[in-house]
């Protein structure tokens, strides 16, 4: 997701074409093409830009209804059917061919990952780690960085750093963790509840659910966790 | 400056309309890497369509002219070219990737409540000062491309 306002101009995106099976977009503006995974302006008179991204997280309904109960839901457009929102197009894309050469790799192309990069360092977490060790305690870059699953798709990373400390966590209560020093219990949305450091907030870090092969493209040095 | 006959005008007129529809689709196939040669390629003919079409109706449209007063076969043979570059024109204005995935330019929100969405169904979350909102994910996969407003920030959602 990403701010669409470039040197003050709002720019109105289009879907305009493919680069190794990442979409390219097109603004209305000034017709310049920018790649959808990195927000960077490929060609065109805007070429070199790079859009701001906006913090977004994958969650479950369920989770996000329940985190907030005023937010705002997108509607499917009601003279769409099944063929266009299908609910298998997830298995059915994992059966399409890829074109990016990652059989340098141990993972196959189609491994669904969740990418994270900081620093200019990027690590990938298979679906697979994370349904195996829902809570990642790491270090990117120097970062520490802590990979929180709620199981499927809900996942969030979060800065593990409050006031200069580095914190470590046990599992607490009703799906909550506790920061292992200070004993502090921390929500999923990385806020603590209660204890001595209730009312903060770890810093949320941007997490990309991707295949294998194009979270390399567009990284190329990642790591794997875990191996 | 020797004159040239109408039909290389009409040929040369016919190539370049052609290429204009052709090289970006064949280029940006799904299923095919694009190098990084031939995306630029791909990506300078679409940014220099207009032009392009302009120069070849305006070569195409001369070479009727200049065979206008050479007989009927010179008159047809130019005309069918010119016909093939208005036909060409008029296909490079379809964009085919929003034929496939045709964009949402009025969308609608519901409340968490009233969205009849499952329980478990994916959504891509974004907070904007006290804004919240949710895009499911089987809707994203499909228009893929979404330009929306949040609070005051305008936002494109991508998947």
């Amino acid at each position: 997701m990403w701010a669409r306002t470039v040197d003050g101009q709002a720019l109105t995106f289009h879907l305009a074409g493919i680069h190794n099976q990442n979409f390219l977009m097109r603004d209305e503006q000034t017709g310049s093409f920018w790649q959808q995974v990195s927000g960077r302006c490929i060609a065109g008179a805007l070429k070199g830009k790079v859009l701001v991204r906006v913090h977004s997280d994958e969650l479950t309904h369920a989770q996000f209804a329940a985190e907030a109960p005023q937010g705002m839901v997108l509607l499917p457009e009601a003279q769409r059917g099944e063929e266009d929102y299908a609910r298998g197009w997830e298995a059915q894309i994992e059966e399409l061919p890829t074109v990016v050469d990652t059989s340098d790799t141990s993972l196959p192309p189609r491994t669904l990952v969740a990418g994270v990069s900081i620093g200019g360092e990027a690590r990938a977490y298979t679906a697979d780690s994370l349904a195996r060790e829902p809570v990642i305690v790491d270090e990117v870059s120097g970062v520490p960085v802590l990979l929180w699953s709620r199981g499927g798709r809900s996942l969030r990373g979060f800065v593990r750093e409050v006031d200069g400390a580095r914190l470590l966590f046990a599992p607490g209560a009703d799906g909550t963790l506790v920061d292992v020093e200070g004993g502090s219990t921390w929500d999923f949305t990385g806020c603590a509840v209660a204890g001595a450091r209730v009312g903060a907030c770890m810093q949320p870090v941007q997490v990309l659910w991707d295949y294998w092969f194009d979270w390399r493209a567009y990284n190329p040095g990642s790591s794997v966790f875990g191996s | 400056m020797t004159r040239r006959p109408a039909w290389i005008l009409s040929l040369l007129a016919v190539l370049i309309a052609v290429a204009v529809v052709i090289v970006p689709p064949f280029v940006m196939q799904p299923f095919r890497a694009q190098g990084a040669n031939e995306l630029r390629v791909a990506l300078a003919v679409l940014r220099c369509a207009p032009l392009l079409l302009g120069l070849a109706l305006v070569l195409a449209g001369w070479a009727v002219v200049r065979a206008w007063p050479r007989g009927w076969a010179r008159r047809a043979g130019t005309l069918l070219a010119l016909g093939i570059v208005i036909g060409a024109g008029a296909l490079a204005q379809i964009n085919i990737f929003e034929k496939m995935f045709a964009p949402m330019t009025a969308p609608r929100f519901a409340g968490v409540a009233e969205t009849g969405l499952a329980d478990d169904a994916v959504v891509m979350a974004v907070a904007v000062g006290e804004a919240r909102r949710a895009y499911p994910v089987h809707v994203m996969a499909y228009h893929h491309v979404l330009n929306d407003v949040v609070g005051e920030t305008p936002l494109v959602v991508t998947y």
